[in-house]
């Protein structure tokens, strides 16, 4: 689905959430003898302090806490009492913590003990002050385009209101306040506030790196790899089970071109291919958000993981055992490893049904692991020398890939039963590929509208982090030379940005001068052959007298696909859908015109049957919707139908009841 | 420590005021780089423009609400010797990508005749996440040599309040 970020990144913080293998249970100071360190570690992030005499805590507001409060916040976080945000869960497994859905812990990656609630209190923190940080970014991109000392544009104003919303729950209240009242006055005092906000904030994210940190972003000879990898595996089971799927993997994309393209992307400096872990994960939990049922993630790192939605194991195993259909009990088994590893590891017929279902999605999901050991830009993104985004030209080429991965396997002639949104998105690409990259654009920016840009976008964030680091560096002497580093490391992603949108461009054009056109004459026949192949000649003469008509290039076996579409659509049918019925007739209708042939009265007398068929099914629906707004859109389909077949009845009957209901057109 | 999380809120800035018609609040006027034509547009929706051969601008909005985002208009421009070779191929193209669609009506944009229709879909497939209905109003534009489009896309219970500023949209639109 899309690409998160190195797991290494997270959970570095002050006080850190994060401790040396095996320390995890060790007291952290004689004082605080109760407290396991890790827990200890977080009360200090969140700015607990302990008192000397009595060694118990103190909270950030000066109050004392009683050892029943201390000892309920060192209590393991139970999941089922306290529900993780589908986001927050995200961010755990993308760094190596497991969810035991069973029994609502979190264990950690290291010592594989459960997570205190303190130390799930210090990680919702530390989201949102990133959260609060981009948010002050954003509104810092805006305001570096208004002129100083100038009240603030309409439009500005409208954007930063936007932002403020969007994250009113971390931001500072002042500058929501301000926003509400714009005065002249108002908004320039807005400029100094968000401007001082975003400083602390950048003073903040930026005093956390260290040294080595610095160096490492600012110059790639001192970078030490080591220190982005990570185990992906959490345990044994987990291993063996990543380790099978690995090998069939290999063989699967092997045997396919755009497969086989995509394992070379992965070879290493020996020539080796070092797929990304391969794990199954419940992902989300249930709350709908963001990543709820996300179905595929990459997590960025070398050698990275895809981390599938277990429930996608579960749906296999249920098709295949009668008895496990939609059952909740299965899902909740399929989350833990050790289920997953006793019924796949040993048994290649239910793995080889799981990568059936799944290996498009894996194109897709390896498509981001090429992107990030090729794209100079994720490496850049990976030392923060560059903000991270979800990157939309990414994603339309990791569509692309899983398209064109899907056309070899047609091609191949043992593409099987496949996902029909896998097919659907094939077929977006093979009607209109520019199209089909806006609605892939639009179902991001609607699914993730603070986190998914473009090249611009990030380009524009980064002009705004390179004005706030300047700004530190004017703060000390010492803060200049820090941050000279931190500049020359954000000037190595900028230029990394712009190589990688320059490749970028020249990879799309020299897939549409190149291989797309005949790829799309040949989608269209594979297409239209499945339709046929399934009982569906009208569907085999829409899809390919589509393609003629928008190449121009004649389809010699049209003509008898025609003949079979008539056949199949001249007359209301329960095994054709009305709609598709209407839109058969109506490419009918456009492929008799373009070879000179007019259509007969009979032809004409359908398509009207079909017409007020679907107005008066349309206006039907409408009576019975539950909402205003679904029953006038309801009624204007129904009218335009109405409209099309020169009904006078039906269409005023559907005005009548419009305006019974108090609306009219 | 670095960031886990990466918000980005804005996009090109392309959008300025300039002479022209009235500009509602908080509303600016948008100029094609092409020059191919000029609207006015929400100054908070955010802007993606030149994406492919033939986009040349997507509004995204609303920028708050329940639905962030949630709703696009996107204008294009096709050449004929591209990837539809008529009108008509555009029209059955759309049409055969959707749940319902409706016969093409004639419609006036800055006094040149255009087809207006609207559709429902399907969005893209992510991978489990299940795809969701979004209605579509399309404006087709035609010249001698190919086409605008103008297209409006959203959520169905997000539609109506959309519709009324792609409405507003398209009557600011003006052609050289």
């Amino acid at each position: 689905m899309r690409k998160i970020f190195p797991a290494a990144l997270l959970l570095a913080g002050p006080g850190a959430l994060t401790l040396p293998a095996g320390a995890a249970q060790e007291p952290a100071s004689v004082q605080a003898s109760t407290i396991p360190a890790r827990a200890m570690a977080a009360f200090k992030f969140l700015g607990y302090s302990q008192d000397k005499a009595s060694g118990g805590l103190i909270s950030p507001q000066g109050k004392a806490l009683t050892p029943e409060e201390t000892a309920s916040w060192v209590e393991p976080h139970d999941c089922d009492r306290e529900p993780l945000h589908s986001t927050t869960r995200m961010v755990l497994l993308a760094n190596g913590y497991r969810i035991d859905d069973i029994r609502g812990d979190i264990l950690t990656p290291n010592s594989k003990t459960p997570m205190t609630r303190i130390e799930i209190a210090a990680l919702v923190s530390q989201i949102e002050k990133s959260r609060r940080h981009d948010a002050l970014l954003a509104m810092q991109s805006v305001l570096e385009t208004q002129s100083p000392g100038q009240p603030l544009s309409v439009e500005a104003q409208a954007r930063l209101k936007a932002i403020a919303e969007s994250s009113r729950d971390v931001l500072p209240p002042e500058i929501s306040d301000i926003l509400a009242a714009p005065s002249k006055a108002a908004s320039i005092g807005l400029k100094q506030t968000v401007s001082d906000r975003y400083m602390e904030s950048a003073r903040f994210f930026d005093g956390e790196k260290s040294g080595l940190e610095r160096l490492q972003a600012a110059a790639p000879g001192l970078r030490v790899p080591e220190l982005r990898e990570r185990t992906a595996y959490f345990d044994d089971h987990e291993k063996r089970l990543g380790a099978a799927l690995s090998k069939d993997v290999m063989e699967l994309f092997s045997a396919n071109p755009v497969g086989r393209e995509l394992l070379d992307g992965l070879k290493d400096r020996s020539g080796q291919v070092r797929l990304p872990a391969i794990l199954l994960l419940r992902l989300g939990s249930g709350d709908g958000k963001e990543y709820d049922r996300a179905g595929a993630v990459y997590v960025g790192g070398d050698p990275g993981a895809v981390i599938f939605d277990s429930r996608n194991a579960a749906r296999v195993l249920g098709k295949r055992w009668d008895n496990a259909k939609d059952s909740t009990a299965l899902e909740t088994v399929m989350g833990h490893s050790e289920g997953l590893d006793l019924l796949f590891s040993g048994n290649a017929a239910l793995r080889k049904d799981l990568l059936s279902e799944l290996e498009v999605t894996l194109a897709h999901e390896l498509t981001h692991a090429v992107q990030f050991r090729r794209d100079r830009a994720e490496t850049e993104s990976s030392f923060d020398n560059l903000p991270g985004i979800i990157l939309l030209e990414d994603e339309h080429e990791a569509f692309l890939n899983q398209s064109r991965y899907l056309h070899e396997k047609l091609k191949s002639g043992k593409a099987g039963e496949l996902p029909p949104g896998d097919i659907d998105v094939y077929r977006r690409f093979l009607v209109d590929f520019d199209l089909c990259r806006e609605h892939i654009s639009q179902r991001y920016m609607a699914l993730f509208p603070a986190k998914a840009g473009g090249f611009k976008t990030v380009a524009e964030l980064q002009a705004a982090r390179a004005g706030g680091i300047k700004r530190l560096m004017a703060e000390s002497f010492l803060g200049f030379m820090e941050r000279s580093l931190s500049l020359l490391g954000l000037d190595r992603g900028t230029e990394a940005l712009e190589d990688d949108e320059t490749e970028h461009k020249k990879r799309i054009n020299s897939f549409l001068s190149g291989t797309y056109p005949s790829m799309r004459a040949e989608g269209s026949r594979l297409l239209a052959q499945r339709h046929r192949s399934a009982g569906r000649p009208d569907l085999a003469f829409l899809t390919l007298s589509q393609f003629e008509a928008a190449s121009k290039e004649p389809s010699p076996e049209l003509q008898t696909l025609a003949d079979e579409a008539w056949r199949v659509s001249g007359m209301p049918s329960q095994a054709v859908p009305l709609p598709d019925q209407i839109n058969v007739l109506q490419e009918l209708r456009a492929y008799h015109a373009r070879h000179g042939r007019p259509v007969s009265p009979e032809f004409e007398g359908s398509l009207k049957a079909a017409y007020v068929q679907w107005a008066v099914e349309q206006f039907a629906a409408a009576k019975k919707a539950a909402t205003p707004s679904e029953r006038e859109r309801l009624l204007d389909y129904a009218k335009s139908f109405a409209d099309a077949a020169k009904s006078e009845v039906v269409a005023e009957a559907i005005e009548a009841f419009r305006k019974t209901k108090g609306a009219s057109r | 420590m670095r960031k886990i999380f990466l918000s980005a809120c804005l996009l090109a800035g392309a959008c300025s005021k300039a002479q022209g018609p009235a500009i509602p609040d908080g509303w600016a006027r948008y100029d094609d780089p092409g020059r191919l034509f000029s609207c006015m547009a929400p100054g908070d929706w955010r802007v993606t423009q030149l994406q492919s051969r033939a986009h040349r601008v997507t509004f995204h909005g609303p920028a708050s609400g329940p639905k962030p985002m949630a709703a696009a208009i996107a204008v294009y421009r096709h050449e004929f010797s591209e990837n539809y070779a008529s009108v008509d191929a555009y029209f059955s193209a759309q049409a055969a990508g959707a749940i319902k669609f409706t016969p093409a009506v004639e419609r006036l944009v800055d006094t040149k005749h255009a087809k207006e229709f609207f559709l429902e879909r399907l969005s893209p497939a992510m991978h489990g996440k299940p795809p969701e209905p979004v209605v579509e109003n399309v404006i087709i534009l035609p010249d001698s040599a190919g086409f605008l489009t103008i297209t409006h896309t959203a959520p169905p219970d997000l539609h109506p309040a959309t519709k009324k500023v792609f409405d507003t949209l398209v009557e600011s639109f003006q052609l050289p």
